[in-house]
């Protein structure tokens, strides 16, 4: 595992899409490269900002419509 | 009636809603009996159910191609989301790959691994951005990066998965996620400079800060 490696792999890595055995690979390299370990944490703060400013994007007056369709089926 | 003159992007979601109920919402009753199957009659579950897909489905609207089969599609959602439910039931008692790299940093402190509390000056700078920054850059991706955005980093869709809904190849999700996500940070990267966020001064110090630590070993 080398940092061309490592960088094509950490999307794969971080959405859980890789083996096992290549899991402890990046994981191992991650550990011992600050270079890669800063890609990770940058990658893994993008994902955690997203997930939280786009979580609830499905306007509310649109899921109270849904609701009320649903609750309107027999 | 006076009509208020409506910006583009208000136009855009009127007829997204309208697609919405005229296309989607008829299709209900359908869905509901394979929403009571997959939760075994239970009508509460089902009903949770069936608003979490038709929530996810409007927001997933731009990837559905118009004209081809809707039901199909929704199914699809449908599916997967009612797997997903299930799976985060019973999530606490699975070790997945992250936690498992938790542990081995923390096993292997002794032997003088490097263990970095502080984060990179990258990531500092997405931390200090406000969440309408982030929300305005991710609607302002290309629908097809977007919708696969969307699906993998904040509903936890596999690849596989994202690939069944959206009728593409493994090698076209992850492709558009690599490139979303580059877009993304290019993009919050340069708000973050117009905002007046110092970005060089947070890599300077973040650069200052390794030297300490290196000078401590």
């Amino acid at each position: 595992m080398d940092c061309a490696d490592c960088q094509e792999q950490v999307h794969e890595y971080l959405q859980r899409e890789v083996n096992e055995d290549l899991a402890a690979a990046i994981t191992a390299h991650i550990a011992n490269c600050d270079h890669c370990e800063d890609l990770y944490a940058t990658e893994d703060q993008l994902n955690k900002v997203i997930r939280e400013s786009c979580e609830t994007q499905t306007p509310e007056q649109v899921i109270d419509k849904i609701r009320q369709h649903i609750a309107e089926l027999g | 009636m006076l009509m208020t003159p409506k910006s583009q992007a208000e136009k855009a979601e009127a007829l997204k809603l309208i697609q919405f109920e005229q296309q989607a919402i008829p299709l209900m009753p359908k869905l509901m009996r394979k929403a009571m199957e997959f939760t075994f009659n239970n009508r509460a579950d089902a009903e949770d159910l069936m608003q979490e897909t038709y929530a996810k489905a409007y927001r997933y609207w731009e990837s559905f191609e118009q004209g081809t089969n809707i039901y199909g599609w929704l199914k699809t959602i449908l599916k997967h989301t009612s797997i997903n439910r299930s799976a985060k039931e019973s999530k606490h008692q699975q070790v997945g790959v992250l936690d498992g790299m938790a542990d081995y940093k923390l096993g292997d402190e002794a032997h003088s691994v490097t263990v970095r509390a502080t984060k990179s000056a990258e990531s500092e700078v997405l931390d200090n951005l406000a969440s309408n920054d982030v929300q305005d850059a991710v609607d302002n991706l290309k629908p097809e990066f977007r919708a696969v955005v969307q699906m993998a980093i904040v509903d936890g869709y596999s690849y596989q998965e994202i690939a069944d809904i959206l009728e593409i190849k493994i090698g076209t999700v992850m492709s558009r996620l690599h490139r979303g996500k580059k877009t993304l940070r290019e993009v919050l990267y340069k708000y973050a400079q117009e905002e007046g966020y110092n970005v060089e001064a947070a890599a300077k110090e973040s650069v200052v800060r390794e030297a300490k630590k290196g000078s401590k070993k």
